[in-house]
């Protein structure tokens, strides 16, 4: 969908990665130091989920030294779980009462838009997609879009919670992995933002292309479009210094071995979801990974599934969800 | 030159009824269809009227001839009544498969989500297992794609009461980039208890028939339903030789920056995001020929919208009116179901009443039309949506 060059000026990432082994059956988020970044006691009433994203908006203006974006937009798939179960929980226990409305309030997707815009006071373009497995990805096609009209600066985010009740509904219905079905993926939250602009800087990475596949298609197409992307942004196979890839440890997933097989044979190979887990949005940790690849900063050696070389100028991300929603990432130093 | 964006298809399901048709025949009776629930299992019922659809799940699967064990919420089923008919009033010459799908919902599967956590979290027993593949809002996205037999784009909204209008702004945008010739967009909500209890819970829901723009209005009444419109480019109906039923000529997505769920009081996001729209299709405020305002009801965004319509318009105030009146905030359906009213207001000349107005309002003095106006010359037709988070939408559609 690009045609104006897309640059990531700026990122930031709240994650599930800690420094030894994750044994727990769902990743969640290491909160970071609120205090640093926010006024806690302003938002001493927001849920879990919108503190980190507050913060991690800040973060990411401040790594791309943006005060104010001209836009947010914010990719979730489930949005706002925690307050959404605990507003349910109260209205559930006593229908006829009157509850308190601060859950009620938070509950819904566009609260982390919402609150990002009256803590930087940004009266901009707001929005919120919430697209299963491709809300990331219609965030950053609609930022792409926006940067086409002359839109300067876009903050785009992924993401996601997972509060327990969701959990273990999840669970039950064999979305993620749990004691009885081993051959799912382990449940993951994150939040990860981006400052996306069409005036390249020093630092900037250049989105070079993205491209999504809605539904359960086949390895050919899968391959047909990856070999589409890389010849419309004419980089040759050899050239791509890193695949990264969304795939989950402890299931097979046949897709990713056969793309990295027949195509990138001398490229490094990463993954992620062994750290982070699985979510609708866990694309947006691929493209930090991409990010602090190119930037040459020091990744953590238990993402490396292949290591062949240190050059670091082009990085392209495969990711898909239970093989129904897929996504591509060209992205390069400029 | 980018390309025009027409509308040349509307589908709409409200507590009007079925089709544009019903719901046309409803709004000549200048009555609400607001009332007391008989679907929506509430122990409130008897305490808040509701804008309810009239048909059960059950009624609106054999509406839409599905005998699919798959389980469907009730905000998807309502989201395939009117994206069905948007569909087919278009008179598309080709198949839809290349037909974008952008859809806005607030709460999603919701009204079965309630079922699931009860169950299996609560009770710890049973539970419909496929409830749980229906709650999130992908969901009723992906329900009108398979039904319609759409392969090209799809996506789905999530900015509360400016969700559809949202949806209706991305298809235009799509178009005019030249991603896409043809989308249906608009957006859809189901009644549920857990809206029904957090409206409640803000103090903002009326025990009476809701008073859009008047002195002693006292809150909103919940609605439910879906409108969607069929978006086309001015090049494949030149090339189809078809006619619109008008233009989408303007857009303007803002935030309001001032409070989760309140409006600020100057209403600084709705009046920027009303100037926008009109900037973008090129009108001086006093060319616009009716707004269907947003008009809650609710104290608050009616003083709010009213002081940016003021200060958009000066005293030079044209027509206006909430058709919530009639059928209840449906939340994210609203700007769906109210650019299915706009673009009607357009083709049928016609200005839609406000239901229950008495007085002026102290701080605006400003007064909403009452009477269903006929053969009225329209030319263009403000719709504003807004919505919590401060997401502020405003559309503008035009004669032809």
């Amino acid at each position: 969908m690009l045609k104006k060059e897309t640059y990531i000026n700026g990122f930031s990432s709240i994650n599930p990665i800690k420094d030894s082994g994750n044994e727990e059956d769902v990743f969640r988020c290491v909160e970071p130091d609120y205090k640093t970044y926010i006024d806690t006691i302003a938002v001493r009433r927001l849920g879990k989920i919108q503190r980190m994203a507050l913060v991690g908006a800040k973060m990411c203006l401040e790594n791309a030294g943006v005060n104010l974006p001209d836009a947010i937009i914010t990719g979730t798939g489930l949005g706002c779980l925690s307050d959404t179960e605990k507003f349910l929980g109260n209205m559930l226990d006593d229908e006829s009462g009157l509850h308190s409305p601060t859950s009620f309030i938070q509950s819904t997707h566009n609260t982390i838009s919402g609150q990002i815009a009256i803590m930087l006071k940004c009266y901009g373009y707001n929005n919120t997609y919430s697209h299963r497995g491709l809300s990331f990805e219609r965030a950053l096609e609609d930022a792409s879009l926006l940067l086409l009209e002359n839109t300067e600066n876009v903050m785009i985010g992924a993401v996601d919670e997972i509060p327990d009740s969701t959990l273990k509904i999840t669970q039950k219905v064999k979305t993620f992995y749990s004691k009885s079905h081993r051959n799912e993926p382990v449940a993951g939250e994150g939040v990860h933002y981006f400052l996306l602009s069409n005036a390249k800087q020093p630092n900037s990475i250049l989105l070079k292309e993205f491209s999504s596949i809605e539904g359960k298609v086949s390895y050919e197409e899968i391959l047909l479009e990856c070999k589409r992307i890389l010849l419309s942004a004419g980089i040759e196979t050899r050239e791509v210094d890193a695949l990264i890839l969304g795939t989950n440890p402890n299931i097979d997933e046949l897709h990713y071995q056969q793309l990295q097989n027949e195509l990138f044979l001398n490229s490094n190979v990463l993954q992620f979801k062994n750290l982070t887990g699985e979510s609708f949005t866990a694309s947006g940790f691929g493209v930090v990974l991409a990010c602090k690849f190119l930037l040459g900063q020091t990744l953590d050696e238990r993402m490396y599934l292949k290591k062949k070389h240190s050059k670091a100028q082009t990085v392209l991300i495969y990711n898909q969800f239970k093989g129904i929603s897929h996504s591509f990432f060209l992205l390069q130093n400029v | 030159m980018p390309s025009k964006v027409y509308v040349t298809g509307l589908g709409i399901i409200s507590a009007m009824g079925v089709g544009v048709s019903e719901t046309l025949r409803s709004f000549s009776t200048e009555k609400t269809f607001v009332r007391h629930p008989e679907i929506l299992k509430t122990l409130l019922k008897e305490q808040y009227p509701l804008g309810e659809v009239r048909f059960s799940n059950e009624e609106l699967k054999s509406l839409l001839k599905i005998n699919s064990k798959q389980s469907f919420s009730r905000t998807s089923l309502l989201a395939l009544i009117a994206a069905k008919e948007a569909l087919f009033s278009s008179r598309q010459k080709e198949s839809p498969l290349g037909i974008g799908v952008i859809s806005g919902t607030s709460v999603g599967g919701m009204d079965k989500g309630e079922y699931l956590y009860d169950g299996y979290i609560r009770k710890n027993g049973k539970f419909n297992l496929h409830d749980a593949f229906v709650h999130d809002c992908g969901d009723s996205t992906n329900k009108i794609v398979s039904y319609l037999g759409t392969q090209a784009y799809s996506t789905t909204i999530s900015t509360a009461c400016s969700s559809a209008a949202n949806a209706i702004m991305l298809g235009a945008r799509l178009i005019k980039a030249g991603k896409l010739q043809r989308v249906i967009a608009g957006g859809t909500d189901a009644l549920t208890r857990f809206t029904l209890s957090g409206f409640r819970s803000l103090m903002i829901l009326s025990d009476e028939y809701c008073k859009p723009f008047d002195q002693n209005r006292k809150g909103l009444n919940l609605g439910e339903g879906a409108g969607y419109i069929v978006l086309e480019s001015e090049e494949i109906l030149n090339k189809e030789n078809r006619k619109p039923i008008c233009e989408l000529t303007g857009y303007a997505n803002t935030c309001d920056a001032f409070h989760q769920t309140a409006s600020s009081p100057d209403g600084n996001g709705a009046w920027l995001a009303i100037s926008q729209a009109l900037a973008l299709a090129g009108l001086n405020a006093e060319e616009i020929s009716y707004v269907n305002t947003h008009g809650t009801a609710t104290p608050n965004n009616d003083l709010s919208e009213s002081m940016a319509m003021k200060r958009v318009f000066g005293e030079k105030m044209p027509p206006f009116s909430s058709t919530k009146s009639f059928t209840g905030h449906t939340l994210g359906a609203a700007g769906g179901i109210e650019a299915v009213f706009s673009a009607l207001s357009i083709r049928d000349k016609i200005i839609f009443p406000n239901l229950h107005f008495q007085d002026k309002m102290e701080e605006t003095g400003i007064q909403p039309t009452t009477d269903f106006k006929k053969e009225v010359e329209i030319k263009h037709v403000l719709s504003n949506s807004f919505g919590f988070g401060g997401n502020n939408s405003s559309l503008v559609f035009s004669a032809c």
